[in-house]
Order: C-alpha cells, then sequence, then structure tokens
C-alpha cells in the first residue's frame, strides 16, 4: 500500500468536487471523478500552472468528464473556463479544441475553447444551480484536444486571475492547499523522473541498500520508453570496461524493439514490477516535481505535486538525482547548465557550429495509422499549415522521423512544440483521406494512436565536474573515473531538406546524422552537478556538449548512467558524503561495484534490438 | 507439371558433361566458387530473349539424381556501351535453384576490363559479385543514362563513364570506372532470364516437389520453399510442421523467415500454437521471445498451450523477462477451471521472488 502512495490519494479528493466558502467554487479538470475519454496533461506544468484535460481523441470527440461538486448555495453562478485555442500560431481564426460544459447533464454556455492564443479565463456565461450537489461534466464537441485546466463558478463577476504566480496563489488558496506541503517520509535518495534513466538508478541504489524515493509524473514508467511515447531502447548493455553494467536495463528492458508500435511492445508492467518488487523504493507516481528548497549549495526538499488531486508533497533526503531529462530539479536549485549548440570556439568540437546558438535536437509527436476492414472518414482538418499533393507526406506511420521545434525553447515552447506534432500530424491525414490522389488507398486506414506526451531528444544539460566533448570520445580519452560505456553513434538531428523546402521555418521532419564511435566509457564526473553538491543526474541531462550528447541519450546508456548513480549514491550514504566526494575518495569502491552490477534476477540478455553500429572495442 | 517442363526440355543425359570446356581460365581460379559442379544430369530450355539476340537462346538446368536444381546456367554474350566505344563481354551466369544469383566464369582470357582497358583485379571482382548479390542494389531504379553526370560537351554513353563522373553516391556501390559493366551485369542478372527461372520454378511447386527442398537442407531451396508454402495455403497443413522446425535453423535469415512464417490466420489451431510452443526449450532467448510474440499476436492462445508455457516459466525453460508476456495470454477463464494452471499460480503468488510474487498477485487480482 505504501509503495502506490499515489494512485489513490486523489480518491479522497475527487469524490465531491471542493466546496470553498464566499459563493464560489474552483474545479480542477484533472481531479474530475469520472474523466471519461479526456487524458491527464501535466507537461506543461511549469508554465501554465497546472495539468489539465485534453480530449485526445484524434478526430473523435472523446466521453464525457463528469464530476460531482457541491455548492456552498443554490443561486445564479457566473462561469469561467481556462482553456485557449491551441492552433492560434498558425491560424487565426476559430480552433478546432471544441467543447462545452454541463451541469447536470444539461450543456450550458457558449462553445468553448476555440478563442485566444493564451491560457485565459474564458467566460462561459451563467448557470443557475438550484440543488447545492451537482453534477458537472465536460462535453467534447471534436476529439481534436481541446483543454481544460479548470473551472471557476462565482457568483461575483470576476474570473480568477490570469497572471501565473497570482493564479498559483488563488488556486492553493481555493483548493486550501497547504502552504508547506505534507512530509514525505524519510529517504536517502530521492530520484525525481521515472524514464530508463530514473527508473535504473532507482533500483540500484535500492539493491545496494539505501532507501529511495522515486517521482515520476505519469502513471508509468519508462519515460520515452513508455507505451506513452513509443520509443524503442537503443545502444548497447553489457560493454566493456563494465560488461555488469546494464543488468537492470535488461531486467526491465521490453523484449521487442519497434519505435511508435502498439502500446504492449513497451512492457509498462515489467518496468512497474520490476520497481514494486524492490522494497526499498517507495515509487510517487503521478507526483510531478515542481519546486526545491535549498541551503548554501544543498538541496534540502524537492516538493512535488499530484497531477490529478495537486496534493503536494515535501521530499527530503541527503541526496537527489535529477533524471528528469529536462535538469528540472537542477534548474530550480540553480545548478550551472547548458542548452542550445556550443560553438566551436568553446570546446574546439570539429562537429561543432562555428557559433554558438540555441538549436537543439527537437521532440517528436509520433503516430500510426491502421488498416480496417471497413471505410473510415476524417474530418477536414485546415489550421493554417496547408498540405498539397507535393508537399503531403503519403505515409502510413510517423516515427522519429517527425521531429520539430528544432528552433524553439524545448523548455518553454515546449506546449507549442507539442501542439505543432499534433498539428502536422491531424493536418497531413486529412489531405490523404480526403483530397489527396491516392486517398483510395487510405479509405480504409484509421488513425489508430497518435502521442499526446512528446517524445523529447534535447533541453538542458546539467553540468559537472567533467563536461564530456566530442574529443573525450572520438580521441577515446579514458579518464581514472571512466564509466558508463556509451556505445552509439554521435548522432545528431537536423531539419529534413526536403521538408525545409515546403515548410521553411516549420519544419515537422528531421534526418539524422551519424559519426560512428568505439565504446567510450564516460568519466562518472559527468553524473553530478559542479555547483550543487548532492545533485546527481543521469539521463539526457547530463554534463555534455549538444554534440557528445548525440551518442549518450540514448535510452540502454541512460539507463546503465542510471545504475552507475545509484551505485555511487549508496557510496555517498554509506560515506555520509557528496557524489563528488565519491570521485575524490571512493572511486575504487565505485569501481568495485561497476565491476560487479547490480543484476538480481539472472535474467538471459534480451536486449538485442537497435544496438546501433560502433567502431568496435578500441585496440 | 513437371512433365510440362520437360517437354520444353532438350535434355542432356550426360552426367558430368563439360560444356563449360574453354572456360577453364576462371577469374579466380583460386577461388572457384563453391556451388561449381558438374555433375548431375543436364536439362537445357529454350529461352529466347528479344532484347538479347546475342545470347544464345539456352539456358542450362543441371539437376541432381532428385530432380533438383543444381544451378540455371545462361551464357551471355553483350556489349557494354550504348554507342561511340562498345566493348563485348562474354560469360556464363549461374542461379540456384531458387532463382538467386550464383556467380560467374569468364572465358579464357576475356578477363572483364574497365573503361581504361585495364583489366579487373581481385578485389573488383570480389565487389562485382557483392554488387549481383545485392537484389536490391541501388542499380536497380536507376536508368542506363542516369548513372553519370556528363558534361554538356562529351557524348553521355561513353563507356563506363571513361571521361564523366559516376553519380554521387554510386561510386561507392559500383566497381570503379566500370559502372555499366556492373549496370548491365546486375540487370542482366535480374532480368528476364531471371523471370523465367522463377516463373518454371513455380510451375514444379507440389508436395513431392516440396519435400525435396526441405529435405535438401540447402539454405536457399529451403527459404524458396517456404516462401512457396506462404504463398500457396493449401500446402500450409502438411508443411507447417517443417517450417517450425525451420525456427530452430541456426541460420539467422532462414529462422526470421520462419518465425515470420506464423502469422495469426497461421496460427490458429492448438496443433499450431503447441508446435510453436514446444520448440522453446530447445530455442535461443531470442527465439523464444519471438515464438512468445507471435503466440499473443493470434489474440488467442489456447489454454493447453498457456499451461505449457507456465510450466515452461516455472520450470525455467522461460526466463524471468518473459513472465509477464506469458501473463497476457492467460483468459481469466483458464485460471477457473484449470487446476494445473491455478496450482501453478498460487506457487507463483507465495515466490520468494517478489517480482514474480507482485506479478503474479496482480494477475490474481489480491495484490500481497
Ligand atoms: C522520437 C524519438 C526517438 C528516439 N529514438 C531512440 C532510440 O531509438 N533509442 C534510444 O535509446 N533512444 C532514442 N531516443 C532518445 C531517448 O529516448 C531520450 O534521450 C530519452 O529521453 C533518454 O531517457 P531519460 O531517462 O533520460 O529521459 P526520459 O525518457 O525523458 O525520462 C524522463 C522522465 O521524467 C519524467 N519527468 C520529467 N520532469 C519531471 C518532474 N518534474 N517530476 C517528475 N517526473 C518528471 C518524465 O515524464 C519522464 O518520464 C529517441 C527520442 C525520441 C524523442
Amino acid at each position: 500500500m505504501r509503495k502506490v502512495f499515489a494512485i489513490f490519494t486523489f480518491v479522497l479528493f475527487s469524490l465531491l468536487g471542493i466546496c470553498q466558502p464566499s459563493g464560489s467554487v474552483f474545479l480542477e479538470a484533472e481531479s474530475f471523478g469520472n474523466k471519461g475519454g479526456w487524458v491527464v496533461d501535466q507537461q506543461f506544468m511549469d508554465l501554465m500552472g497546472s495539468s489539465y484535460l485534453l480530449a485526445h481523441g484524434m478526430g473523435i470527440p472523446v466521453a464525457d468528464a463528469e464530476t460531482m461538486v457541491e455548492f456552498p448555495s443554490s443561486g445564479e453562478y457566473n462561469v469561467f473556463v481556462r482553456t485557449f485555442n491551441w492552433t492560434a500560431p498558425w491560424y487565426k481564426g476559430e480552433g478546432p479544441g471544441k467543447f462545452r460544459l454541463s451541469v447536470n447533464g444539461v450543456k450550458t454556455g457558449p462553445v468553448l475553447g476555440a478563442a485566444d492564443a493564451q491560457w485565459f479565463w474564458q467566460n462561459a456565461g451563467k448557470v443557475k444551480i438550484s440543488d447545492k450537489k451537482v453534477r458537472v461534466g465536460l462535453h467534447d464537441l471534436t476529439g481534436f484536444n481541446g483543454r481544460v485546466d479548470a473551472i471557476y463558478f462565482t457568483m461575483g463577476t470576476t474570473a480568477p486571475p490570469p497572471e501565473p504566480e497570482a493564479l498559483e496563489k488563488f488556486r492553493k488558496q481555493m483548493l486550501k492547499i497547504p502552504e508547506t506541503p505534507a512530509n514525505a517520509g524519510s529517504f536517502d535518495l530521492v530520484v525525481v523522473g521515472g524514464g530508463v534513466a530514473g527508473t535504473a538508478a532507482a533500483i540500484a541504489a535500492a539493491r545496494l541498500g539505501i532507501k529511495v524515493a522515486l517521482i515520476q509524473d505519469r502513471p508509468v514508467l519508462g519515460g520515452n520508453n513508455s507505451s506513452e511515447v513509443r520509443v524503442h531502447l537503443g545502444g548497447r548493455i553489457h560493454v566493456d570496461p563494465f560488461p555488469a553494467l546494464g543488468a537492470v536495463v535488461n531486467e526491465i528492458g521490453p523484449t521487442r524493439g519497434g519505435n511508435a508500435q502498439p502500446a504492449d511492445y513497451y512492457e509498462d508492467e515489467k518496468k512497474m514490477e520490476m520497481v514494486l518488487a524492490e522494497e526499498n523504493i517507495t515509487l510517487f507516481a503521478n507526483f510531478r516535481a515542481y519546486a526545491v528548497k535549498t541551503s548554501g549549495s544543498r538541496i534540502t526538499e524537492v516538493h512535488a505535486r499530484h497531477i490529478e488531486t495537486a496534493e503536494e508533497l515535501a521530499f527530503k533526503a541527503p541526496l537527489f538525482a535529477d533524471c528528469t531529462g529536462d535538469g528540472t530539479i537542477g534548474f530550480l536549485a540553480g545548478a550551472d547548465f547548458a542548452m542550445g549548440r556550443e560553438g566551436i570556439d568553446e570546446f574546439g568540437e570539429p562537429t561543432a557550429p562555428e557559433k554558438a546558438d540555441k538549436m537543439t535536437m527537437g521532440s517528436s509527436v509520433q503516430w500510426y495509422s491502421i488498416e480496417e476492414n471497413q471505410a473510415s472518414s476524417f474530418p477536414e482538418f485546415k489550421y493554417g499549415v496547408d498540405f498539397n499533393e507535393v508537399n503531403a507526406q503519403k505515409v502510413t506511420m510517423g516515427e522519429w522521423t517527425w521531429e520539430t521545434g528544432m528552433f524553439l525553447d524545448q523548455i518553454y515552447d515546449f506546449e507549442r512544440i507539442r501542439d505543432y506534432g499534433l498539428l502536422v500530424v491531424y493536418s497531413n491525414w486529412s489531405f490523404l483521406k480526403n483530397h489527396s490522389s491516392v486517398k483510395e488507398n487510405y479509405k480504409n486506414r484509421r488513425l489508430e494512436w497518435v502521442a499526446y506526451v512528446a517524445g523529447k531528444r534535447e533541453s538542458r544539460r546539467l553540468l559537472g565536474d567533467h563536461i564530456l566533448t566530442e574529443m573525450d570520445i572520438t580521441n577515446f580519452v579514458i579518464y581514472p573515473d571512466a564509466s558508463a560505456p556509451t556505445t552509439w553513434s554521435i548522432d545528431l538531428h537536423y531539419p529534413d531538406p526536403k521538408n525545409t523546402e515546403h515548410f521553411p521555418g516549420n519544419e515537422f521532419k528531421s534526418i539524422a546524422v551519424h559519426k560512428n564511435i568505439h565504446p567510450y566509457p564516460i568519466p562518472y564526473r559527468c553524473f553530478y552537478s559542479r555547483n550543487i553538491d548532492n545533485l546527481f543526474m543521469a539521463g539526457r541531462n547530463i554534463s555534455v556538449t549538444h554534440v557528445a550528447l548525440g551518442t549518450v541519450r540514448v535510452m540502454r546508456t541512460t539507463g546503465i548512467m542510471g545504475e552507475v548513480v545509484g551505485m555511487a549514491a549508496s557510496l555517498a550514504a554509506k560515506h555520509s558524503t557528496t557524489p563528488r566526494g565519491v570521485y575524490q575518495n571512493h572511486l575504487e569502491e565505485l569501481k568495485t561495484l561497476m565491476n560487479k552490477g547490480v543484476g538480481k534476477y539472472d535474467a538471459e540478455d534480451i536486449q538485442n534490438y537497435n544496438l546501433g553500429g560502433t567502431l568496435g572495442p578500441r585496440k | 507439371m513437371l512433365n510440362n517442363i520437360k517437354r520444353n526440355l532438350l535434355t542432356w543425359m550426360v552426367p558430368g558433361i563439360l560444356f563449360c570446356a574453354g572456360f577453364s581460365d576462371v577469374h579466380h581460379e583460386s577461388h572457384r566458387p563453391s556451388f561449381w559442379k558438374t555433375d548431375g544430369t543436364l536439362y537445357m530450355h529454350y529461352f529466347e530473349e528479344k532484347t538479347d539476340s546475342l545470347s544464345g537462346p539456352e539456358i542450362y538446368e543441371l539437376k541432381d539424381a532428385e530432380g533438383l536444381t543444381i544451378w540455371f546456367g545462361r551464357y551471355i554474350f553483350k556489349d557494354v556501351c550504348i554507342s561511340g566505344e562498345c566493348k563485348m563481354i562474354r560469360l556464363w551466369l549461374f542461379w540456384d535453384g531458387a532463382g538467386n544469383y550464383l556467380g560467374m566464369e569468364l572465358p579464357k582470357g576475356e578477363p572483364l576490363t574497365k573503361s581504361d582497358h585495364t583489366e579487373f583485379d581481385h578485389a573488383d571482382y570480389a565487389k562485382l559479385e557483392d554488387i549481383l548479390r545485392d537484389t536490391s542494389s541501388l542499380l536497380k531504379d536507376l536508368k542506363q543514362e542516369e548513372l553519370v553526370m556528363v558534361p554538356d560537351t562529351i557524348n553521355p554513353y561513353e563507356v563506363d563513364g571513361y571521361t564523366a563522373a559516376t553519380r554521387p553516391g554510386l561510386d561507392q556501390v559500383v566497381v570503379k570506372d566500370a559502372v555499366y559493366t556492373c549496370y548491365t551485369l546486375w540487370h542482366t542478372v535480374y532480368g528476364p532470364v531471371r523471370s523465367y527461372l522463377m516463373e518454371t520454378l513455380e510451375s514444379r511447386i507440389n508436395s513431392g516437389y516440396l519435400n525435396l527442398l526441405f529435405k535438401s537442407k540447402d539454405p536457399a531451396l529451403t527459404s524458396f520453399a517456404m516462401e512457396a508454402v506462404r504463398k500457396n495455403p493449401e500446402y500450409h497443413s502438411e508443411f507447417y510442421p517443417r517450417i517450425a522446425g525451420e525456427v530452430l535453423s541456426e541460420n539467422h535469415s532462414l529462422a526470421g523467415q520462419a518465425l515470420d512464417y506464423f502469422v495469426p490466420s497461421r496460427m490458429v489451431s492448438e496443433e499450431e500454437q503447441q508446435l510453436l510452443c514446444s520448440l522453446i526449450p530447445h530455442a535461443d532467448a531470442q527465439k523464444k521471445y519471438g515464438i512468445i510474440w507471435k503466440l499473443q499476436e493470434t489474440g488467442n492462445v489456447h489454454e493447453t498451450v498457456v499451461l505449457q508455457m507456465l510450466r515452461y516459466s516455472e520450470g525455467g525453460e522461460l526466463g524471468i523477462g518473459s513472465l509477464n508476456l506469458v501473463y497476457r495470454l492467460i483468459q481469466p477463464e483458464f485460471m477457473d477451471r484449470n487446476q494445473e494452471m491455478k496450482s501453478i499460480l498460487d506457487r507463483f503468488s507465495v515466490h520468494e521472488n517478489p517480482y514474480i510474487r507482485n506479478l503474479t498477485a496482480r494477475l490474481l487480482g489480491n495484490r500481497h
């Protein structure tokens, strides 16, 4: 019970909604008791303040979400709904994300979700409440990603504040969220982010005997390798000089490769049960870390909020690991970080551009369709990106090459990046189904899956005592703290020139440029922050240049990093020292652990797909 | 059907006939191709190719005592140029009994040459062999005039790009200064002769012939046989056990082809599923998982098969990494009525390994 803390707490909140004094009711959409076909989207919580409900029906309206609410009194209420028109950046007219509000099953107020370019409180008219217990519903009209953050019923006339900080205060006050988050328990290590890196870090540390909290902002583990994003594992495990590394990756890793495949390929249940089988791990699924407390150059607490109930918890520990992919914990704590491409002058990397810039690799909204026995239709979808015979992608699925946002900010523009990913998938599909010269071929094809959790490749890289560069890898510079081997090529992505021809500046397809390497052991000093004393990192947010990220970012490698971080954390806990202390004083002990590995189940090696090419072991 | 073919054949019942006399100067004498055999019965097919009037109208076929093709051979006599300077090439091309390119033999004293008239060396021949073996070579979809980038002033059909630059990207996949030779030979290997051979071979398909093909143990013939069964479902019930057996083949590509054969529509019956399942104890990890995924794809695995998988899980023939996949195959009613399945699951639910315990508890719906 203790272990699945996350799953059950929201029930308490959602039974009857939250009734506030002073003639108003503030309802978080994501806490609706019955979400119908709407999904909870927490990806942009740090940007717009909350997770929200999303009508992700891929063109088919989703089932209504409903919840029971107790009003303070009967009477007439003004209603405001926080939403926006998500296609506004590309199309000036009404957007497709339309929905309506219902009260006790009766639609009320105007069509919502199709106006305004930013999150705002849309006036949803008035509603008469006669019985204090009311069923509030959200009725999707299009299946095209209408979104609702919160609903505010008030006997007054003013909407809640629009500015993020004021709204945050208002939200807390209305939901009676305590100023100080509840204590989540005491741990030796708090791992934030349950992708492959974080999951492996937590398991490794737990197996070496320390108490771990694993905070993950989704109901499933695996991050990009989960059934929500559907990227298959890449890279190699069991590689010299530490062939015992990778045992955890092998245990939790899916047995079958393929991007953008049916959900069951990704074996979510295996990762979950592997974590739950560890006595020393307490998993906090559905919690998103949003704040830290620091003292000097140490993190003392991480605060996380439940993505459905808004419940807040404080995690205290002597050691933290940032496995968020975005380096969020480091960023919040003031850790040094880099983002974008280093110029050639900075490290002298041959592959670096002449001048530093902000370009990163992009994010992907992967998708696929299936052939059925009967014809199916797809609505017209034209919201500013027009497809025609020449520029349409005449395909039945889109995997990693569907990549966008390389010139936008992968943190602050992330909602727009994800939305553009959705927009091009729908627009292209609509053209194929309704207008293309080959529409006959698509007659019986139906969009079966489109990701709404975007797969990210790159954002912040937290800087450690060593910053791994291209030359470290290509010149095979072996440091005394050599650890997790990276094997994938230096694989950097750029906009596909063919796509640029048709969509200059708005590319959504990419090419990869590979430079093969000898398997190279990454220095351990890339796995802890250089200025936050008790912060480890594993995953794509480690201390590397943009170019070096090209190789280390694949998930068998990020998983191996996680194993090393888990081992180092156990040593730091044992010797009451910092991550740097492990480097300075306990490196030999770390090597002993890396030589031994933390495999538990003697599982056969089943990680044989998507290994990637290498130059072979360096002689 | 076989008779049909025979009628078109001029049969040379000359075992070991040396029709290749005069072609002893093999281009790579020291690496005489492994397919090279002359023991058998030689047949001749009459084959007229309108676009290739220089080569003779014969395709030879050497068969073994059982009637299986050892090779097909054709003597090719072609000019490699369109206009301007031309050169003739003469050689034998050979295909195997599945229609795959086998190799070539050059007449004595007539090596292949390049645009600068130098002779092919060993490395060039080796590269040419690779090119001809590559069924999806870049050359496949190119037109002859697309092979080189020719400056305006030069005759576009100068032999082998003598003066013109080979198209970027192509230079890696052709023999240097012999782009037209490579192109011509590739399109000869995969041209009308091959279509004729495939038609001929396919027309021979019947139960007896398939048996012979499987019995041969020859990878190419086995692969051909599997493909033939795939295309001709009437042979499925007789031959699926043979194909299942190939799943265990050490030949990676044969094993993969065999496993790919088992799509849900060919794994409906309990026998079919049980047979695949029974391979598990003998298969390596990757194949075990391949079989499990195949079973999962059927969406309906028979109770006895699921039980067998559980036995394998308990007995260690299936590793811990597959338990979640095996559990996906269990339907609730199996657990209600199948005592042995129940017992295994009960034991797993109190297993010392917490992963197994938890996974089982989740399946049984009562997490401990
Ligand atoms: C389309 C695509 C194709 C790719 N192809 C491959 C491939 O073939 N093979 C390969 O191995 N790699 C591939 N990659 C790269 C790889 O998936 C990424 O580098 C991956 O991010 C690395 O794993 P990770 O554990 O560092 O991060 P992630 O997988 O991103 O995991 C981070 C996790 O942390 C959670 N999180 C984030 N912030 C918080 C927070 N504040 N609080 C709590 N939880 C949080 C996230 O929800 C996520 O689950 C691809 C990436 C993409 C997008």
